[in-house]
């Protein structure tokens, strides 16, 4: 193969490659329009998001882990950031559904005198129709005769699947004591 | 009928009676299973319902519960017993094989764990199931042993140097992982590793979460612990038998007995693994030094000649059936 069949085929693999690229930049534009609501009724309102914060109450009075269950999407990604000691950096944790679940039944489980306090609900409409919802929680209990607790800055993604207002990302900002 | 025919139908009789009596099978043979909990438990209802089928097989069980693991062994290798149901740790000394299905980092979920059940059940293995005098005729999954820990600050792997550290002492695998990362072994055995993390005794164990109930390990985890919610090791319990005391294919149809009671150690293993409080998975950005330092651990462990390596290449092969993309599916390493 010579210099100039060597440029020709250069030239050539440039421009599959940028047709490539355009190919695939409109496949992005397209799946970025596709997630947006089809319908713009089903874009979720701040009502939507206080009636689910009022679920949420509602369901940690009732100490409910099927409800809790019930309020997340199965493959919604949970995470939390658990503070550590010190100056050491916050360690992320990716939870599944029922980990997470698990997690707070336990603690139900095992600790008494348990009082929760719900504060400082944010709502933020997204441009995907979905709707953030920040808050802060703190728990106080007895755990195996001993103060401790966790306060939680919980920041949700909320979404409606089948129908159903639902948590479809999840992350907390967490410190145990 | 006359008196000789009466005599020789007699005499027939007879001898069918005296040869029904010299089949190895006829006369029960002795089972000594080891339960923490005595004839409690999950372990020994298994086995009890194990002797229902056994005895339709025409070998009756008489089934001797022994809570101390150590004395059910040597019953067996002192024919106190004609067979024992062991931990597959204890067990490895009976057949290195089957005993290395729990190694450290051997397999971390359970749907591998079946798939390699059911081979080890298929009768092509079925002679890597006998070991001089003894044989594996089952194999039941305790579920995974998770680290526990009484103190989150224990944050990651280098954090354990210097803790305490309970091992198995009849187990070198354990002495030999906790020396690796560092931490100081303290030789324990079944019945007091337990006492000794919930009264602080030792800062870290691995147990299965089949244990956390019945041992109360919540107690050692207490308000400022966690479980950390990754399989360490596919924990098992085995049945060894003395070969020569149980008709010649006994042990094959008693492999594929157990394999049908995996779904009924599953669920129980998954409800306990679900009653597990503050059971957190690795951090994120530890995730992949985690199964290095497992990978790492059981290599040099198989290395050191304390894991089968047939054993081995099985396990990873199922790993790399489950999951080709694990960085050691395209190593020779194991």
């Amino acid at each position: 193969m010579n210099v100039n069949d060597a440029l020709v085929r250069h030239t050539l693999v440039r421009h599959s490659m940028l047709r490539l690229l355009i190919s695939l930049a409109c496949l992005c534009s397209a799946s970025a329009l596709w997630s947006q609501p089809a319908d713009t009724d089903n874009a979720l309102t701040r009502r939507d998001g206080e009636l689910f914060f009022q679920r949420y109450q509602d369901m940690l009075s009732a100490r409910s882990a099927d409800q809790l269950s019930a309020m997340i999407a199965e493959d919604a990604p949970l995470r939390i950031a658990l503070q550590q000691p010190g100056d050491e950096p916050a360690q992320t944790f990716t939870l599944t559904r029922a980990r997470f679940v698990q997690l707070r039944r336990t603690l139900w489980h095992f600790a008494t005198d348990i009082r929760q306090r719900l504060e400082s609900p944010r709502y933020t409409p997204q441009a995907d129709g979905s709707l953030k919802l920040t808050f802060t929680e703190t728990e106080r209990h007895t755990l195996f005769n001993r103060d401790s607790g966790q306060r939680n800055v919980t920041t949700l993604t909320l979404a409606r699947r089948d129908g159903e207002v639902v948590v479809v990302d999840l992350f907390n900002d967490t410190t145990l004591w | 009928m006359t008196r000789t025919t009466l005599f020789a139908l007699t005499l027939l009789l007879g001898l069918a009676t005296s040869n029904a009596a010299a089949t190895p099978g006829s006369v029960p043979r002795t089972v000594c299973v080891f339960s923490l909990v005595g004839v409690h438990g999950e372990p020994y209802d298994t086995l009890r319902d194990f002797a229902l089928t056994s005895q339709s097989w025409g070998v009756p069980l008489t089934l001797q519960p022994i809570t101390n693991e150590r004395i059910a062994a040597e019953d067996l290798q002192a024919r106190q017993c004609d067979a024992a149901l062991l931990t597959g740790m204890r067990a490895r000394q009976f057949n290195a094989f089957t005993g290395s299905v729990d190694a450290i980092g051997g397999l971390q979920d359970y749907d591998g764990l079946e798939m390699l059940l059911a081979a080890l059940a298929r009768p092509e293995l079925a002679e890597r199931m006998r070991q001089g005098p003894y044989e594996i005729a089952g194999l039941m999954p305790l579920g995974a042993a998770y680290i526990f820990l009484n103190d989150r600050r224990i944050n990651n792997v280098s954090k354990i140097a210097g803790k305490r550290l309970a091992v198995l002492e009849h187990d070198p695998a354990q002495q030999m992982m906790a020396l690796r990362i560092g931490a100081q072994p303290v030789p324990s055995d079944i019945s007091n590793f337990a006492n000794r993390f919930n009264n602080g005794a030792v800062d870290v164990i691995a147990a299965p979460a089949t244990a956390y109930m019945p041992l109360e390990l919540y107690r050692g985890v207490g308000a400022t612990g966690a479980v950390v919610d990754l399989p360490v090791a596919q924990l098992s319990l085995q049945l060894v038998l003395r070969h020569d005391r149980f008709p010649p294919d006994y042990g094959q149809k008693a492999r594929a007995h157990f394999l049908a009671q995996f779904p009924r150690a599953m669920r129980l293993v998954h409800a306990a693994e679900s009653e597990m409080l503050f059971f957190l998975p690795p951090p994120d950005a530890d995730r992949s030094a985690y199964d290095q330092l497992l990978d790492d651990a059981r290599i040099a462990l198989t290395e050191a000649g304390l894991y089968d390596p047939l054993m081995m290449r099985l396990m990873k092969r199922v790993r790399c059936t489950r999951q080709p993309d694990r960085p050691e599916c395209t190593d020779e390493r194991e």
